[in-house]
């Protein structure tokens, strides 16, 4: 810092700004910076919506999937016992025929 | 304390609100760097623009810069030379040069000032020159800094500076003699 930079300083001062001059400069700042806010927190909650549709989806298909599941078990065991029961007949029918007195 | 870079990387990964505490810092600073070259009426006007210009632009930050005084200035400049260009009604004719608004900072210093040697060397410096030297002399930057501002490397900026000195110290002793 020479002298004639301090002499140049001393022709660059100016009077501190007031208050409300700050204040209206940063209140355009601060309009902005909240609709940033605002746009960050609708996109965060529009993810979370995404998100909860999502589960809801992901409970429906594992819903789907234990429904299906019980299904093809329940016509497996309906199967089993259709089987078991044409089996049973069919040994009593012919348990039957073997009891039969011959001619 | 956090530095002005970490505030502004923040303010980019979704807290816009550490960008004001940055603003803090360095409104008075940029007030003055305003009010010195526009007035304080102008100055009042732009502020709130270099701020939004600034928020806009954050992005390009390298937080590595701890100190965002000289890009607020660079801003500020940016958007001091769009108000010189833009027409204003009681601007009877276009300034010769928009960017150096000299004749308009010596109008507003006061009687003694603009009769001062000081003054008039100041006026006979190439624009460039002079903006280097206002730099480091009223916003109190390092050559380096002032570089950062105008957008040149550090080299030029200190030639410049070099120059201006040179050239303010000559002009001023031959006036005394």
């Amino acid at each position: 810092m020479t002298q004639d930079d301090t002499d140049l300083g001393r022709l660059g001062r100016v009077a501190p700004p007031e208050h409300d001059v700050l204040d209206a400069a940063r209140e355009v700042l601060w309009a902005v910076v909240a609709q940033e806010m605002l746009s960050a927190g609708e996109a965060a909650g529009e993810a979370g919506q995404a998100g909860e549709t999502g589960s809801r989806r992901a409970a429906q298909r594992q819903k789907d999937q234990r429904q299906t599941d019980q299904r093809q078990k329940d016509k497996h065991q309906t199967d089993q016992r259709q089987t078991d029961q044409s089996q049973t007949d069919q040994r009593q029918k012919d348990q039957h025929q073997t009891d039969r007195p011959g001619p | 304390m956090e530095t002005d870079g970490t505030l502004i990387e923040r303010s980019c990964r979704g807290r816009p609100d550490a960008f004001v505490e940055v603003v803090r810092r360095h409104e008075i600073a940029v007030h003055g760097f305003l009010t010195r070259r526009a007035g304080s009426q102008a100055a009042a006007d732009l502020l709130g623009e270099v701020w939004l210009r600034a928020f806009a632009g954050r992005g390009g930050y390298d937080p590595a810069h701890p100190d965002a005084r000289p890009w607020l200035y660079g801003i500020a400049r940016n958007v001091l030379r769009a108000h010189w260009r833009a027409p204003r009604d009681d601007q009877v004719t276009a300034p010769e040069d928009p960017c150096d608004p000299w004749e308009a900072v010596v109008d507003r210093l006061d009687a003694a000032a603009r009769t001062g040697r000081l003054v008039g060397a100041l006026r006979a410096l190439p624009s460039a020159e002079r903006e280097v030297l206002l730099l480091v002399a009223w916003e109190q930057l390092t050559p380096a800094q002032a570089a950062a501002v105008l957008g040149v490397p550090p080299g030029t900026a200190r030639s410049r500076l070099h120059r201006a000195r040179a050239a303010l110290r000559l002009a001023l002793a031959l006036e005394e003699t």
